[in-house]
């Protein structure tokens, strides 16, 4: 049996695409695209505010009030409780919720695009 | 022996997990070309999110400034929850496999492309630099080597695995290793607890003392603090006079320990704080922004910022979703990693808390990252301890392994086409990638991985951010005003990074000290005000392919303009 | 056929850009002389020639896209500041498509007066009372019309407008006229090539078809009595393939469902082969799946191996290897066979002919070799490792992220 042998083709001259991918096909009209876009960055948005809220709410909070730091619940201090339990639940919910919702705006859209 | 059995386990944790296929029927390309699903690659991501620096360093940052550290695991989740929000799901429309790919595309410039890459390149030391060290401290604790060793071990399993042509499967490999990494917390955690609730002897608001007799080396020379007056035995030179292990009576205050010097300090003796380390006592340490830190509240949100916005500009975390097979299924990785960062971020107060109990001598040494690593057999000496201690070690190994083969792949896969493209430009992308951290490791000073990371989020947060939110919302976007917005952010975020990580004293104080520690305050506004404006000052220059582009990242998977998904 | 014609287009592609090269030059040479006599004396000629050669290269780009509005407005200001005249204005065969310069109340009357150069494809003249307007400060007083043609068909004109007839700038028209027909006829190229590449796309799928088609109806045929059950099977497969094959919609396709299309292929193959004599190992990475790649680019490298390595033995057995490995930013395929193998030298020169003609071998191979070079650039052609008795090993790179791709052109 012979060594195999490394062949490639000739340069072709030109590596210009045939067309970019971008231009295969025509693309949705501009309006529908809009507005999904407004839906979806209502639906983002909020999901921002709520988490900038949260994040940006409770330091102030445990700032302006050292006495919440004195309360305990079972044993652990307040702020221990809320910033290694109780937020990581809220943004599991903020994120399951911003899921459902840009999937729902997503399935809609699609409906619509079939229908017309 | 330990050190075996986690390497053992180690390996056979990366072996583990073949590629998909081998011999097959016909029929096995069919499963073989079964996309990742979504979980697989939830777990995937958030192997590598909690990274070694994660792993282990949170909980020695709670164990020596308390409550003001737990805003860390709280940005670093949410930062996940603003990546699904903002930038999952049409990032991976776009077909881009890196940023420098998207931003290339998006705004159509060659010059946008390299600044950002400049950029990934520039988050990717800064990430790689505490992995390194992390690993360095990891190995000295459980084996005694030099920590320069740990750096060594890394690079070279990082250097052995990624170059010849990138890890097999690395996406399998990463989602075991979540889970790995999960277990080798969860299970010690549920036995501190228990082991803490039967000794109940303690109440980690109390200062810091030693529990039994404790003999604590110190690696380097350095400066301690006492808060009250101790008896120690001392072999080395203390205050620049040697001592051969005769007991000495320490006035409370500041003294010098040269490197080697051993102490040896009697069971509820006062644990002394390296001066590298604020002192913290009591309800100071357990009551948030009463650390006596200055300006402790800016420090938070420059943080948060940080974290939560820097998340989206780390490029082994954007690259991870071109794994999924669409947008929507990247979508709900990013709700699942969500999910899985929120069952991690409980560990770093239980572990932090339990570890100012039971290894306190760490705020001595300042070796913190090492928390997690000695607690087990503080609180359970003998086999069960020297069993967890594997099993952490093992985590902790893993983590730093796959974390840095990520981050050497992704920044390698964005910075190749500059070095010459194709398979050379990948090999020489990885060495370049590699050798700026190892070589600055041992001029860095912190020894705490964890606040390092924090560097390259700020970085990340004030570059790529805007950069990616304007990028897919915002229409004006124009490539002059992502390069200027870039630079006006990128550029003191990585100066004051420098000044972090180099800068012997640390940072000094004032307004100044606290915004070299947490640029992110100032930077990350500056860097989306910059970009705002000079884009709305070249409103010529909006690339033709906007609205196209908008098309392809926003519309439904499948209705898009152009192309399969 | 539309294979032979890949080399006629090559031929005429090499001396439509030998001729542009020359009016080119000529078009630079006649343009600085203008800009030299237009000059002051003390400007010095490179700068003069700086801005000749900068016009002309910004026309070229414009003209390059084709003659639409678009870019018609866009080479229109450039031919003006080329030709330094008041006024310029481009149509094609019906309608005005751009007016650049001074006294744009002439625009209207362009059509009209292009009409007879339109007919008979020879520039004209037009005076003053053809051209004059009611404004006595207007420059527009006499216009130069030449055609634009392309492959010697009148796809437009070209006007330029100035103070009189005598105004040696416009004379010069005729010569820009030519340039840029020779621009819009590599544009026209540009066109027919992606055409061509599309009538290749469809001739490659009706090339797979005849032979694969009838080996997998006979073989599912004779399954139907022994063993229904497996012949519903293949045929389900096959309509699946088939479906894959013909589709049309979209040049690209995943490395997934590539995957998948070729799993059915084997499916059937082995179906008519044996398990025994055919003999199949995969190795996928699964970070690769998502890749774009040219769709039907993997595929026929398959199928050549299996056409090849069965078809020249008589009952040896073959082995064929998939591989899909995550590399950085590119993902690196192979398709590797134990079979017969090919003598390197034939090979090379298949490929160098570019063509699909030999009885066996390298069917596809020289295909699929060329899209790759088109789409990704000349680096991500295919390698091809082989030698008589040695199998062969074709090997492909992808690179990850379409937008890379999209971006650059």
């Amino acid at each position: 049996m012979s060594e195999r042998v490394t062949v490639t083709g000739p340069p072709s001259g030109s590596a210009r695409p045939p067309h970019s991918p971008a231009e295969v096909s025509g693309g949705a009209g501009a309006s529908p695209v809009r507005s999904l876009m407004r839906v979806q960055a209502a639906y983002a948005a909020l999901t921002c505010a709520i988490v900038a809220l949260v994040s940006g709410g409770l330091p102030l909070l445990f700032a302006s009030e050292p006495a919440l730091s004195r309360i305990r619940i079972l044993g652990v201090r307040l702020p221990w409780l809320v910033l290694s339990a109780v937020v990581p639940v809220v943004w599991v919910a903020v994120a399951r919720r911003h899921v459902r919702l840009a999937e729902r705006a997503e399935r809609d859209f699609a409906a619509m695009a079939r229908h017309e | 022996m330990i050190t075996m059995l986690a390497m053992a386990l180690l390996i056979a944790s990366l072996a583990a997990v073949p590629a998909r296929g081998g011999p097959a029927r016909a029929s096995g390309l069919y499963t073989a070309a079964r996309e990742v699903s979504p979980w697989w690659n939830a777990s995937a991501i958030s192997g590598e999110y909690v990274s070694a620096a994660a792993f282990l360093g949170m909980a020695g940052l709670v164990l020596a400034y308390g409550a003001d550290m737990l805003w860390l695991p709280i940005g670093a989740a949410a930062g996940h929850v603003v990546l699904l929000a903002l930038v999952t799901a049409p990032l991976r429309r776009s077909g881009a496999y890196t940023v420098s790919d998207f931003a290339e595309w998006r705004l159509g410039s060659r010059r946008v492309r390299r600044a950002v890459s400049a950029c990934v390149l520039v988050i990717g030391w800064f990430y790689l630099l505490p992995q390194f060290q992390g690993a360095g401290v990891t190995l000295s604790v459980i084996s005694g080597l030099p920590v320069w060793m740990g750096w060594l071990v890394v690079v070279a399993a990082v250097v052995v695995l990624v170059l010849p042509g990138g890890v097999r499967s690395i996406t399998g490999v990463q989602a075991v290793q979540f889970w790995l990494k999960l277990t080798a917390v969860t299970i010690p955690a549920l036995v501190f607890i228990a082991v803490w609730r039967l000794q109940n002897d303690a109440d980690a608001a109390r200062p810091p003392y030693f529990h039994r007799d404790t003999t604590v080396t110190a690696d380097t020379a350095a400066g301690i603090h006492l808060t009250a007056p101790a008896v120690v035995a001392v072999t080395g030179v203390l205050d620049g006079r040697r001592h051969d292990g005769e007991r000495l009576r320490l006035a409370a205050g500041r003294h010098q320990v040269r490197a080697g010097t051993r102490m040896r300090f009697p069971a509820g003796s006062p644990v002394p704080h390296t001066s590298r380390i604020a002192l913290l006592r009591g309800d100071r340490w357990a009551t948030p922004f009463a650390g006596g830190r200055e300006h402790p509240l800016a420090a938070t949100y420059s943080v948060l910022l940080a974290t939560i916005l820097g998340t989206m500009g780390l490029p082994q975390i954007t690259v991870r979703f071109y794994t999924n097979s669409c947008g929507s299924a990247a979508r709900r990785t990013a709700g699942l990693v969500v999910l899985m960062l929120a069952v991690f971020s409980l560990f770093p107060a239980l572990f932090g808390t339990l570890g100012r109990l039971y290894t306190p001598e760490l705020l001595m040494t300042g070796e913190t990252d090492a928390t997690l690593l000695l607690l087990p057999q503080r609180m359970l000496p003998g086999v069960t301890g020297d069993l967890l201690t594997a099993l952490v070690a093992t985590g902790a190994f893993a983590a730093f392994t796959s974390t840095s083969c990520g981050v050497v792949v992704a920044v390698s896969g964005s910075i190749a086409q500059g070095l010459g493209g194709g398979a050379r430009g990948f090999r020489a992308a990885v060495l370049v990638a590699v050798a700026v951290p190892l070589l600055v490791a041992p001029w860095a000073c912190s020894p705490q991985s964890a606040a390092l990371v924090t560097v390259a989020f700020a970085v990340a947060a004030s570059s790529l951010a805007p950069l990616l939110v304007l990028g897919v919302w915002w229409r004006r976007l124009t490539p002059a005003a992502a390069t200027a917005g870039i630079l006006a952010g990128g550029v003191p975020a990585t100066a004051a990074g420098l000044a972090r990580v180099l800068g012997d004293p640390g940072p000094g104080s004032g307004w100044l000290g606290t915004l070299v520690e947490q640029p992110a305050i100032v930077t990350v506004p500056l860097a989306f005000a910059v970009t705002v404006a000079v884009s709305l000052l070249t409103p010529g220059r909006i690339p033709d392919r906007t609205e196209r582009a908008m098309a392809r990242m926003h519309l439904p998977d499948g209705l898009g303009p152009d192309g399969p998904r | 056929m539309a294979l032979p014609s890949v080399v006629m287009v090559g031929i005429s592609a090499e001396a439509v850009l030998a001729a542009t090269a020359a009016l080119m030059a000529a078009a630079a040479g006649w343009s600085l002389g203008s800009a030299r006599r237009r000059a002051e004396p003390s400007a010095p000629d490179e700068e003069a020639l700086f801005a000749v050669l900068h016009a002309i290269s910004l026309t070229s780009a414009s003209l390059r896209t084709g003659l639409t509005e678009e870019s018609a407005r866009r080479a229109a200001r450039h031919l003006r500041e080329l030709l330094g005249v008041p006024a310029v204005a481009v149509t094609d065969t019906g309608r005005l498509l751009a007016w650049d310069g001074a006294g744009e109340a002439h625009a209207a009357t362009v059509v009209p007066l292009a009409a007879q150069v339109l007919g008979t494809g020879r520039p004209r003249v037009a005076v003053s009372e053809l051209v004059a307007c009611g404004d006595p400060g207007c420059p527009v007083r006499a216009a130069v019309i030449a055609p634009l043609t392309i492959e010697g068909r009148v796809a437009g004109a070209l006007a330029a407008y100035g103070a009189g007839v005598r105004d040696e700038r416009l004379q010069t028209l005729g010569e820009v006229a030519r340039w840029a027909s020779g621009q819009l006829e590599l544009a026209e190229l540009e066109t027919s090539k992606t055409r061509l590449v599309e009538a290749e796309m469809r001739a490659l799928r009706a090339q797979i078809s005849p032979h694969f088609v009838y080996n997998s109806l006979s073989t599912i045929a004779s399954f139907v009595r022994t063993d229904p059950e497996r012949a519903r099977e293949l045929l389900l497969d096959f309509a699946d393939f088939a479906r894959y094959s013909f589709r049309d919609r979209r040049d690209f396709t995943t490395l997934a469902e590539e995957l998948r299309s070729i799993d059915r292929y084997l499916l059937l193959e082995r179906a008519r082969f044996g398990d025994e004599r055919l003999r199949f190992s995969v190795e996928i990475a699964p970070e690769v799946l998502p890749v774009a790649v040219p769709f039907l680019s993997l595929q026929p490298l398959v199928e050549n191996a299996i056409r090849h390595g069965m078809q020249c033995g008589g009952t040896q057995r073959l082995h064929v290897r998939i591989l899909a490995r995550d590399a950085g930013a590119e993902a690196a395929l192979s398709v590797e066979d134990d079979g017969v193998g090919m003598d390197p030298g034939k090979l090379r020169a298949l490929l160098e002919e570019g063509r699909e003609s030999a009885p066996h071998g390298g069917i596809g191979l020289v295909n699929v070799d060329r899209r790759l070079r088109q789409v990704y650039g000349e680096e991500y052609g295919l390698v091809i490792q082989t030698a008589v008795g040695a199998g062969m090993k074709v090997s492909l790179r992808v690179p990850k992220s379409r937008t890379a791709v999209e971006a650059r052109y």
